[in-house]
Order: C-alpha cells, then structure tokens, then sequence
C-alpha cells in the first residue's frame, strides 16, 4: 500500500483547486531563491515581485473570500472559510505596505538585503498554511516557519546589537515553542487525536492545561503579559522595520490564530481560556502602560505602546461574541495603518528628514492608535470598548475591573501619544532621543514625490475611514455572516 | 513480583530521572552535558520498550549525537567554568523554586485528578519505521511538505548567518 505524491495528489482530488494560492507561492519562493542566486542583487525586480505578490495575493483573497464555502481538505487539516480568506488578505496587505520601510533602509544595507524579502514571502505562506491549519501538527509547523523567519529577519540590521536581540528573541521563542508543544502533547493525550475540531470542550482539568500550554505560544506572538518582555529588547536592536513587522505582521497572525482557536472552544473550556484572557489583558494594559509613560528610549516606547495595544486587544478577545467580532475586524484594520505610520514617520526623522508633512503624519497616526475623534481610530476603539462594556460572564468583578483598567489605560494612552509629537513640535522639529548609531543606517535622501505618496498611503486610510466607515464595515459584516 | 519489562521499566525511569536531577546540580557544564547523554540514552530504552525503534534510534543519532557534541563545542568554546558563572540573586531563586513549586503542584494534582483513558486494541507494531513512513507520506503528508518550506528557510537563514560579509566592519560584528 505504497502512496506516491501523485497519488495523494489525486485523493485530494477536486480539492486541490482550494490549494492553489499556497502552492503558487511556494513556487514563487522558490523562483525567488533562484532569482537571488543570477540577478543583480542590488536590482529592484526583488522589490516589484514581492510587492505584486503581496498586493496580488492581498487583493485576490479579499475578492475571493465572499464566494469561499466552509470546507476542509487534505484529510481533514487544512480548513477554506471566507473568515481565514479574509485573515490572509489582511497577512498580505501588511506586509505589502512595508514596501516603503524596507526601502528606506535598503541604501544601507549589504547585499545580502534581498534575502529579507524572501523571508517574509516564506512567513506569508506559513501565516497561510497556520490560519487555515485545523491540526495541531500543521498549525505548529506553520507557526514556527514564521518564528525562525523572524529570528533571521531581525539579523539584517547587521550589528552587535540586533545579533543581541536576535538572539534573545529565539531564547523566548523556544521556551514558548517548548510550552506549545508540551500542551499539545497533553491535548493529543486527552483527546486521542490532533484536530482542532469546531467544538472543542473539556471536562478534565488534564486537557484544560494542555489548551492553556497551547496558547502561550500565540501569547507570546502576540506581546501578551507572561511572555511580553522580549519585546521591548527585541525592538531596541531591531530596524524600525522589522520592528514594525514584528509589531503588526505577527501579531495580527496572533491574533487571527487567538480568535480561530476561541471560537472553536466551547462550554468549560470557553468560559476558563475568556477569564484567563481578561485576567492576563488587565495586567498587559498596567504593564504596557505604565511602563510607555517613562520609557525615553523611542524603539522601547513603541514595544511598550505595542504591549499596551496587545492588552487592549487581547481584553476584547476575552469579551468577543460573534456579533461584535466586527469590532475586531475593524480595530486591526486601523492599527495596521496607524503603526506601519508611526515607525514610518519614525524612522523619517532618525533620518534627519524632517518635513512639516512627517512631523504631522507622526501627529496623526500617533493620535488615531490613540483614539481621538477626527481619525478612524476613534471609531474603532470605541467600538472595541462598547464591546467590552456590554459583555456579561459570570465572575462579573474580574470583567467589571477589566473595563476600569481599559477606560484607565485609554486615558493614560493619550498622554504618552501625544507627548511625543508635541514635544516635536516644541523642540523645533526635532525629536528629544535620537540615537546617533540608527542614524548611519538609514538612506541619506530619498525622492521627495515617493516619500509624499508613502505618506499618503498611511494618512488617507486614518482619515477616510473616519468620514466614511461604510468603505469597509459593508464588507465586515458580510464576512461576519458568515460565521455560523 | 516484578516482570522482566516492568523491573526494565522501573530501573530506566530511576536512572533517568536521577541524571536529570544531576545535570541540574553538577557545578561543572561539561559533567551536565555528560549527565544529560545518560538521560537520553535512558529514554531511547524506554522507547525501545515501547517497540518504537525508529524514534529510539533517532532520539540517540540526534540528541544524544549531534546536538549533544554541538552543546559540548559550545561550552568549551566559551570556556564556561565555575568562575565565568553570573551569580544569581537569592531573591530570583526563590521566586524560581516557588514558581517551579508551583507549577510541579498544579501537575501532580491534575494527574491525580485526571482518569487515564487507554487505547482499546492499541497496535503494537505502530512505532516501527514502515507504518511511520505509511503515516508520514499519507494522512501527514500536507504537514510533511510544509516542513520542507521550513527547512528552505531555516537553510537559508544558516548559509546568511554562516558567510562573512565584506561591507561588515569587523567591529561590528559580535
């Protein structure tokens, strides 16, 4: 009973057509590595191909997602949904807005520099092949392709340092690798099988455990209270972006992965990981809060105001339904605007390129994560904190503190994040900490119609969906249909 | 009276267990990393009592093997000793052996509390190699190729790491 690829190839059968998007981009991977070994390595085609794959794949998932019917294939492991379509067009979407960061820093860089791209193509498609994994095997293949891309990733910046942060971020990858696997060992043990099945409920406290080891490997990708202190390490000998990668593209793998597996609990199960969830988001918000107020260093400040969101995200998850999942939906949508902005901005004035125009990008994208009203991150927040306040569960002071903690750290939020744009301002369009070692590696002046586009695609969304929400909250509620 | 597997069993868990304790409580790394070979050759028993040859063999060839040389490489490399160690505060241990503590509890008492469901008619031959490979390259097959992106990347990242570049300075480097 000897099986042959092709073989398996025809038992998938009419299924195969649903594989498409991740087999074409593993080929593209794979022309990419032979393109790096001919061409020129300084050539831009490495720049356009990534950008038409991630802006294709972007735009073929959010056309496609409406028509996709809930299926799994390939035996059961690999689940179509129009929610996991639309989670692999988000995946795409960031990292094809990355564009510009990645270029800004490429004049700097070695030639080895191509290399960074092929990296995030192959993380792509390992958020792919995670988001849709509904096997553990699958889902902890896929989610350790994209840690060991992000050990690598972060080596590109090719000092003592970012070699330090790597390093230190592959010691906390492991250990929370390591958590995974044990808990998934437990689950294989109480349950006799490795799916992830629609209804997942346990009555002993043995399989409980084992789901808990299981989602500190996503707590961990996601910046959240027990494994949130690589973070600001990570990020201080990281480029800005990387750091921006790492702050949004895993995260939202994280997130998308925390919200599959939530939904797929049910009875003791649930009702357990949500008090958990609410219980590690109050103290990630005290945590990512208070230690942004006196943080002076700018790439440890941006770790903790990403701790800070992941707190704010990850007490939404606890308080999620399916009706306020849009909430959710919306919420990402906006931060990953909003950061890709503010690292951006960022990393323009650690160049010395200091313009009206970045200092008031900086201003705008700083005050949507913020959440004040003139841009669209003020309609997600609230919405995210409507969400939180009109949830009910049983132990109601835990879920009550919560809220407290969130209105309480949202007023702390705007004092940091308006802090440092106005101290901009005031000192003359200069930032207070500059640190003289990022400067070098930075490219020395870039286009000024390309930098005013790039700008534009950070700062029109933050003001487009204030003014007209509907351009995608249409789309969110049909995806949210959906969902049975 | 104890059966031959069960005294096996019983003797294999006790050496592994104290040479476990001992790679913990040795002063000197290259004595824990010996210790730490013991321990798995200890488990390969175990996992050849349990008639999955292929995993012993393998548990031996790279643990034992290659990672274990790579550890001991390392250690003499850095010339770690006694001295060179960073002295731990003892406010960090206790907080390490609550935690532990902690943690060994909520183990202990789960498993007590846990009843152990068992196979009904478990196959005996499951371990060896040739119903492995069937596994591997039938339902796991999907799984199998995803490792092979994984490996493309991790050998990638290796060859980058590994090549010196010329525009590096020198001093730039660790």
């Amino acid at each position: 009973m000897n099986i042959s690829p092709k073989e398996f190839l025809s038992s998938l059968g009419a299924d195969i057509i649903f594989l498409y998007p991740e087999i074409f981009l593993s080929l593209i991977i794979l022309l990419y590595t032979i393109l790096y070994l001919f061409l020129d390595r300084k050539s831009p085609v490495f720049e356009f191909l990534f950008l038409a794959i991630t802006i294709g794949f972007s735009g073929y998932f959010f056309s496609t997602s409406m028509n996709q019917v809930l299926k799994t294939i390939a035996a059961g492991t690999f689940e179509i949904s129009p929610i996991n379509s639309f989670w692999k067009a988000l995946l795409a979407l960031t990292l094809a807005l990355g564009i510009p960061l990645f270029k800004a820093e490429k004049s700097h860089s070695n030639e080895k520099y191509p290399l960074q791209y092929l990296f995030m193509l192959t993380m792509l498609l390992a958020g792919f092949i995670t988001i849709s994994a509904r096997h553990w095997l699958l889902f902890f293949v896929g989610l350790e392709t994209i840690s060991i891309c992000s050990y690598l990733i972060i080596n590109f910046y090719f000092t003592a340092k970012a070699h330090e942060s790597a390093l230190k971020y592959i010691l906390f990858g492991i250990l929370a690798s390591c958590l995974m696997l044990w808990g998934i060992s437990y689950i294989y043990g109480a349950n006799g099988h490795l799916y992830i099945l629609k209804e997942n409920n346990c009555n002993t406290l043995f399989c409980r455990l084992g789901y808990l080891f299981c989602l500190s490997g996503l707590l961990f990708k996601v910046t959240a209270f027990p494994f949130h202190i690589w973070f600001a390490d990570v990020l201080e000998g990281a480029s800005y972006a990387v750091g921006a990668l790492l702050s949004i593209f895993t995260k939202i793998i994280g997130f998308a992965l925390l919200y599959n597996l939530l939904s797929s609990f049910s009875g003791v199960l649930a009702q357990d990981t949500r008090l958990i969830l609410a219980i590690l988001g109050i103290i990630t918000l005290v945590i990512g809060n208070f230690s942004a107020i006196k943080e002076q260093n700018t790439k440890r400040f941006l770790a903790y105001s990403g701790i800070a969101q992941t707190g704010l995200l990850i007490a939404f998850l606890a308080c999620s339904t399916p009706s306020n999942l849009g909430a959710f939906i919306f919420y990402l949508i906006i931060y990953t605007f909003s950061v890709w902005g503010m690292f951006y901005f960022f990393q323009r004035h650690e160049n010395k390129e200091s313009t009206l125009l970045s200092s008031i990008g900086l201003l705008l994208s700083m005050v949507s994560l913020a959440g004040l009203p003139p841009l669209a991150g003020f309609l997600a927040k609230i919405q995210v904190l409507l969400g939180i306040w009109a949830y009910e569960a049983t132990p109601v002071y835990v879920f009550k503190t919560l809220l407290v903690i969130v209105l309480i750290s949202t007023l702390v939020s705007f004092y940091y994040y308006l802090r440092l744009p106005i101290s901009y301002i005031k000192n003359n369009l200069s930032l207070p900490s500059i640190s003289k070692e990022n400067k070098d590696f930075l490219a020395p002046t870039q286009n000024d119609i390309y930098f005013k586009l790039s700008s534009l695609i950070f700062i029109l969304p933050i003001l487009l969906l204030f003014l007209v929400p509907n351009l995608i909250n249409d789309y969110i509620s049909q995806i949210i249909t959906t969902i049975p | 009276m104890l059966s031959i597997s069960q005294g096996l069993f019983y003797f294999l868990s006790f050496i592994s267990v104290l040479f476990a304790l001992m790679v913990i409580l040795a002063k000197n790394p290259v004595h824990s990393v010996i210790y730490l070979i013991v321990t798995f050759f200890c488990i390969s028993g175990h996992y050849f009592m349990l008639n999955a040859q292929f995993l012993g063999i393998v548990n031996i060839i790279v643990y034992a093997g290659a990672i274990m040389v790579l550890f001991l490489f390392v250690i003499m490399f850095l010339n770690l000793n006694h001295e060179t160690e960073p002295k731990t505060p003892i406010l960090a241990k206790i907080a390490g052996a609550i935690c532990g503590g902690m943690l060994l509890l909520l183990v202990v008492a789960i498993f007590n509390d846990t009843q152990l469901i068992y196979a009904q008619n478990p196959n005996n031959q499951i371990g060896l190699i040739k119903n492995l490979g069937l596994v591997l390259f039938k339902d796991y097959l999907f799984p199998f190729e995803i490792v092979s992106i994984l490996f493309l990347a991790a050998m990638v990242g290796a060859v980058l790491l590994a090549k010196k570049d010329d525009k590096t300075k020198q001093s730039d480097i660790i």
